[in-house]
């Protein structure tokens, strides 16, 4: 699933494994998920998007959602 | 100090982070695994059984029960992704590398020889091991059906 986690982790100043510190995740998890090689689950998802304090769907993008021209079309 | 660090993320991180206790838990599985086998080692025969065999399968299951816990500390410090490889591995390359070897036991030196039939209870004590926790894992899925 396509999402902004590089940017919004870059915009912390943080770096991979910072972020799976704090998150206690692993940092495999994180570099996994910046490639868009898996798609964690709903909670990881939620305590990432409440790390950043963000919602998750701007975390994570919905291409199930009517997408607007700058975002991916549904897979 | 981060903002973060107020909404529960990284307790404890000041004294050890978490990948340190990931690494710290899976040592300690490790060993007392390693223990456990020398504590069997240590207890069973080389050959046939020995006096008061069944409280001695008792004690070493209670070993194993200890081996397993140790391994759950583990387990509950790993994430999602952690997870997901553990089982696709064991599921699939454990699988698969039992079958192998049974067949190449079974092949080699004969369906019936002991080392053939070990085998196979090994794999239907794994089978049964199976069977009890899908059960379980079936059981604490039910929601309320519509």
């Amino acid at each position: 699933m396509k999402n902004c986690l590089r940017d919004l982790r870059k915009a912390q100043g943080l770096n991979q494994a910072d972020l799976a510190d704090r998150l206690a995740i692993s940092r495999q998890t994180i570099i996994a998920i910046e490639a868009d090689k898996y798609d964690p689950s709903l909670p990881m998802a939620y305590r990432m998007a409440a790390f950043f304090d963000v919602p998750v769907e701007v975390l994570f993008i919905n291409p199930w959602k009517v997408n607007p021209p700058d975002r991916p079309s549904p897979v | 100090m981060s903002k973060h660090l107020n909404i529960g993320f990284v307790e404890g991180a000041e004294i050890m982070s978490h990948r340190m206790k990931y690494w710290l838990f899976c040592a300690m599985a490790f060993a007392a695994a390693a223990a456990a086998g020398i504590v069997i080692g240590a207890t069973v025969p080389a050959a046939g059984a020995g006096d008061n065999a069944a409280l001695l399968f008792l004690l070493l299951l209670g070993v194993c029960g200890l081996v397993m816990a140790a391994g759950w500390l583990w387990w509950k410090r790993t994430d999602d992704l952690q997870q997901q490889g553990q089982l696709i591995s064991w599921y699939w390359g454990g699988n698969f590398g039992a079958l192998a070897m049974l067949v190449y036991l079974a092949v080699f030196f004969g369906r019936h020889s002991d080392i053939s039939l070990g085998a196979i209870y090994l794999f239907f004590a794994q089978f049964v091991g199976f069977a009890g926790v899908w059960l379980v894992w079936r059981l604490r899925g039910r929601g309320q059906s519509e």
